[in-house]
């Protein structure tokens, strides 16, 4: 698509009876400017989705409408990654996994499927930091979060919560099924060669949401954080299970007696 | 009738431990089938952000219990006539701004609840799944507890569970099992024998055996028309066992006074 393109789609678009506004031919999307009756700060899709089907338009100007369509949507598209991940790490950012906790949290409270979260801190990223420089730093950021992403499950989603901290949400995954993976986490870590043989390893908290607890959800983020501390304090290079939730099979729980009982003598095929 | 001769109401709150065994559907029509037999009913949709009492029933509301609680409509907007014989109080679907309210919020629901309740001689409270502390409060806050279950493994132990958490807070309370999506009376019979056992054996508990929906094809019609099957197929096998449902509920008397001081001691989440 070229300058004389979009030139003669403006000269067709205002042939037909409609304003243009605002233009700079420079490139695609920014040529659009503002299109047609709309007030500048509305945004360009919307103006191309406005766009009349019936206007009176040579083929070859809706040929350029079309790529300035396609242009702009792909320009949405990158913003709202840019929204939504952290550009140093390419994980997702803060914002976002807070957004996806709600939207878990609700769903355990209808399919009652446990939600678990896992928070990570590096131990002794500062020291990289300092000594090594903040560029190494970054690296290491960045080498970590592949290590996540390359050991997460499809359906996990893994943050960059702030600074050298992680934080993973595990959809459907119980305390029990999310500590080896934790443990999966925190081994290849370890074993990882990061930059220039570099070496770090993390401590990991575990906590776990269940539609049975009555605590309030936001709670879950402060267990993880908390049990991740405790890793920490004993050394780093650990993973930590919150410890209610490794109680939480008592109490109300249905015990296996009363499960074996339930089913006992239940003939389900 | 005059407000001098006019009973109480009855409250009844239909629960289920696991989501998906057809509660709604079971509200909605025992409330349809309580109207026919010349009864005041009134539904209301407590499971708040994932309501579907309005869609089971075509209806379209302006404004719904989230409106009441965050004081933007008064209770006289926001309850409707389902066009069923029955009166709905909707809750919101998919507005994440209440899902589960706060105990504060519960009370003052309940005792805006009680202005009205005079009204009516059927309350049915539909609860949300699984056991989160709003759950258990409107569960704890009515006279009789129905609770609706599929003859599934799941289905049974989270119904036991829910018995076993509610009764863990408020005491012994009667619980009266219905049976959806069954393939016969035998099948019902058979489980609720072997629940209760379960229940005598580990909580002390008789539970009572309300009745059995058969697996309908037309329930799922039904639905997908969004008019409740005793309106659209009101001689269905299922609607038939509703009608025999609500015949039975008919005649329960309230046996305490609605008990709203209770929740004030209803333990904070």
């Amino acid at each position: 698509m070229n300058q004389v393109d979009i030139e003669r789609l403006i000269e067709e678009i205002k042939a037909a009876g409609r304003q243009v506004l605002k233009l700079d031919g420079q490139n695609g999307w920014r040529a659009l400017g503002v299109l047609l009756n709309l007030e500048e700060d509305e945004s360009l899709s919307r103006a191309l989705g406005m766009l009349d089907l019936t206007l009176p338009l040579s083929p070859q100007a809706w040929e350029t409408l079309e790529e300035l369509q396609r242009l702009c949507h792909a320009r949405e598209r990158d913003l709202l990654k840019t929204c939504l991940t952290d550009q140093l790490t390419g994980l997702y950012n803060f914002q976002h996994f807070t957004a996806q906790l709600d939207v878990e949290v609700s769903r355990v409270l209808r399919t009652q499927h446990p939600l678990s979260v896992i928070m990570l801190d590096l131990d002794g990223f500062k020291m990289v930091n300092d000594t090594l420089g903040h560029q190494t730093g970054n690296e290491v950021l960045a080498a970590v979060a592949q290590v996540l992403l390359d050991n997460i499950r499809a359906t996990d989603l893994a943050a960059r919560y702030g600074g050298d901290e992680f934080a993973i949400l595990l959809p459907q995954t119980s305390a029990a099924r999310a500590l080896p993976l934790a443990e999966r986490i925190r081994a290849r870590l370890a074993a990882h060669k990061l930059c220039n043989e570099l070496k770090v390893t993390g401590s990991f908290g575990l906590s776990c949401f269940r539609y049975l607890d009555r605590e309030d959800p936001a709670q879950v983020i402060e267990h993880a954080d908390q049990a991740m501390y405790q890793a920490k304090r004993a050394g780093g290079n650990q993973v930590r299970v919150w410890a209610a939730d490794q109680e939480k099979d008592r109490g109300a729980e249905v015990t296996s007696e009363e499960k074996g009982a339930l089913l006992k003598g239940l003939d389900f095929s | 009738m005059t407000a001098q001769t006019k009973k109480p109401p009855l409250v009844v709150a239909v629960a289920s431990g696991k989501g998906g065994v057809g509660k709604t559907n079971v509200a909605v029509n025992l409330a349809l089938e309580l109207g026919r037999l010349g009864r005041k009913a009134l539904v209301v949709d407590c499971d708040l952000g994932l309501a579907n009492a309005d869609i089971l029933l075509g209806l379209s509301p302006s404004k719904n219990i989230s409106d009441l609680l965050l004081g933007r409509a008064r209770l006289g907007e926001v309850i409707i006539n389902s066009g069923h014989g029955f009166d709905l109080l909707p809750a919101s679907s998919g507005a994440a701004e209440i899902v589960d309210i706060e105990s504060r919020q519960e009370r003052r629901l309940l005792k805006l609840l009680a202005l009205v309740f005079d009204r009516y001689d059927h309350v049915l409270f539909d609860t949300g799944a699984g056991i989160s502390s709003t759950v258990l409060g409107f569960n704890q806050a009515a006279h009789e507890n129905i609770l609706v279950l599929t003859p599934e493994p799941t289905a049974i132990t989270d119904a036991y569970a829910f018995i076993k958490v509610l009764t863990a807070q408020t005491g012994p309370r009667r619980f009266h099992l219905f049976f959806n999506m069954v393939q016969n009376q035998e099948e019902a019979a058979r489980i609720h024998d072997s629940l209760n056992q379960v229940t005598q054996r580990f909580l002390g508990l008789e539970l009572d055996l309300l009745g059995a929906a058969p697996l309908d094809p037309l329930l799922k019609k039904s639905v997908l028309a969004r008019t409740p099957l005793g309106t659209l197929y009101p001689d269905s096998p299922a609607a038939q066992a509703f009608r025999r449902t609500a015949a039975k509920i008919e005649t329960w008397a309230p046996h305490q006074a609605l008990d709203l001081a209770r929740l004030l001691s209803h333990p904070a989440p």
